[in-house]
């Protein structure tokens, strides 16, 4: 346990560092937001895997895979990848584009940039992303104060307090670069720990073979990979079409796309981020099965305790230091991300849009860091108040997410037509029918996003009709596919833009 | 299915999505960028 615990700290202290070395490389808005568009694929794909892996990944969904078997895991990933795909296809070059051309920081930018609406769609943009992320900052920062008060005994506010401390300084100091150096860090820990850790499981529980006849023993459908009697193939196909609209536009994953040093990085960097996923994926499907040889009886609550649970009983104490370790780290990059995100965008949609249009870029940069921190210092006072399952929360977040902006931001780069007041109706119509569904309880078991979705179209289908066409001159580079002049500007922006 | 088959035809599924989207961020980067020099001996 000590050992576990001096590694954690030492874990710690390291990405704390990180944030300090970094500090003195920030000498702008676009490389405090966006790493000043260098970032490689390598370190692009850390990033965006360490974002999107988080501790509902390492916890719940080996929970998941241990309860109702391997198909959950083995029908719903290539649907999440599906979801990137289109937004790889359709969104993410052409951000990069305007990036690169605009020096845009923001998905709020983005959208105000392409319905041509700065002082309205912008902002009204900006505080959906807010008001959700808000949220699922503040379980994020409770995840973390569970997991250290576990391991150190601390009482609950303190353990908050120390988690947040430590991500919060390294955003607020290095902004992307100490978080994509971090992240590559917990990444590459995650898929040796996660890996090494399913190896000793597997073998701890008798190996392959005896998994298969114990399972066989338990339940046999657990193995098949088209559902389970707990999970039907069914079922199964509806979260895994959610989790593809999820994922079309993850905003804390996508606004790494104008960090991309040039197209080659930013295509590459989804790969490898595919990659680093899978390599997770195919551990926790071994963890969760041979979790449940070891544990046959527990229930999917109690399962959420098993990576802790075998990190401390079961493993030798250095895979169990490096689990422990991983799963504090977990917490820390999706928050650090969310941070960045909310930060840049009240500093940059609100504060510089609607109070101080003409800032220079030193006063943009103080504004963001002070975003981060008032980002900061709101989610953490939430994750003190009672906001019900970590997991559930994160949920509604994510579905709240995918019906407010996918179709604008999907519909805005494919389609001429969407205009100023279909993206309004679109964002707010969307939120509005995922707090709905969820009110009622999730009529028909169908998950949020679907109402949401359906009422994001309708919305933006009322604003075609109605509202004014945003002029050609505006609405063509969106359209358009990044010309060859664009695709191989690769060098990184100066650092005064 | 074994436990080992779940995990190698697990490992085949995703490997071929992966291998599918390379593919095609290769067949996209080759036609936006005609300035990168295709390599020898294969038709750009």
């Amino acid at each position: 346990m000590t050992g576990i615990r001096v590694f954690v700290i030492v874990y710690l202290a390291f990405q704390f560092a990180v944030g300090v070395y970094f500090f003195r490389r920030v000498r702008s808005t676009q490389s405090y937001v966006v790493a000043r568009g260098s970032l490689n694929g390598p370190m692009l794909g850390g990033t965006l895997a360490a974002t999107q892996l988080s501790s509902a990944t390492a916890l719940g969904d080996v929970a998941w895979t241990a309860f109702y078997g391997v198909a959950y895991y083995f029908i719903v990933w290539p649907f999440l990848w599906l979801g990137y795909w289109i937004g790889a296809r359709w969104v993410a070059r052409k951000m990069w584009a305007f990036g690169k051309r605009a020096g845009g920081l923001t998905i709020p930018h983005l959208l105000g940039a392409r319905y041509d609406s700065q002082r309205l769609v912008r902002p009204v943009a900006s505080l959906v992303l807010i008001f959700s992320y808000l949220f699922s900052f503040g379980v994020q920062s409770d995840a973390a104060g569970i997991v250290l008060n576990q391991l150190f005994g601390l009482s609950h506010t303190e353990a908050v307090l120390i988690a947040s401390a430590v991500f919060v300084a390294y955003t607020f100091l290095g902004g992307l670069l100490s978080i994509a150096y971090n992240d590559c860090l917990q990444i590459c820990l995650f898929v040796i720990a996660y890996i090494v850790a399913a190896f000793y499981l597997i073998h701890d529980s008798g190996g392959a073979g005896h998994v298969t006849t114990a399972i066989r023993h338990t339940d046999p459908s657990l193995l098949n990979v088209f559902g389970s009697h707990a999970l039907s193939f069914g079922t199964i196909i509806g979260i895994a079409i959610s989790v593809t609209l999820l994922f079309i536009s993850y905003p804390i994953d996508t606004m790494k796309f104008y960090s991309a040093k040039n197209p080659r990085s930013l295509l590459g960097g989804i790969g490898v981020a595919f990659v680093l996923q899978a390599l997770v994926a195919i551990a926790v499907v071994g963890l969760g099965i041979a979790g449940r040889v070891l544990y046959p009886k527990w229930s999917l609550t109690q399962f959420d305790a098993l990576m802790p649970t075998v990190a401390i009983k079961v493993l030798p104490s250095a895979v169990g230091a490096l689990v422990m370790a991983i799963l504090v780290g977990a917490v820390m990059a999706v928050s650090s991300s969310i941070l960045l995100t909310l930060g840049a965008s009240v500093s940059q949609d609100l504060y510089v849009v609607l109070m101080r249009p003409g800032a220079s870029d030193r006063h943009r940069l103080i504004a963001t860091r002070i975003g981060v921190v008032l980002i900061a210092v709101a989610g953490t006072g939430l994750s003190f108040a009672n906001l019900g399952a970590i997991a559930t929360v994160v949920n509604n977040v994510l579905q709240v997410m995918a019906a407010s902006f996918p179709v604008a931001l999907l519909g805005g780069m494919i389609w001429r037509r969407p205009n100023r007041l279909g993206a309004l109706l679109s964002m707010i119509g969307g939120a509005i029918g995922v707090v709905i569904w969820i009110r009622l309880g999730s009529p028909y078991g169908l998950a949020p996003v679907f109402l949401g979705m359906v009422l994001s179209i309708a919305g933006m289908l009322i604003g075609i009709v109605f509202g004014r066409p945003v002029p050609a001159s505006v609405v063509d580079p969106f359209i358009e596919e990044p010309s060859p002049d664009e695709a191989v500007m690769t060098s990184p922006l100066p650092e005064t833009l | 299915m074994t436990f080992t088959w779940v995990l190698i035809v697990t490992a085949l599924w995703w490997g071929a999505c992966i291998a599918a989207y390379a593919l095609w961020a290769r067949h996209q980067l080759r036609h936006s960028d005609p300035g990168r020099p295709a390599r020898p001996g294969r038709a750009s």
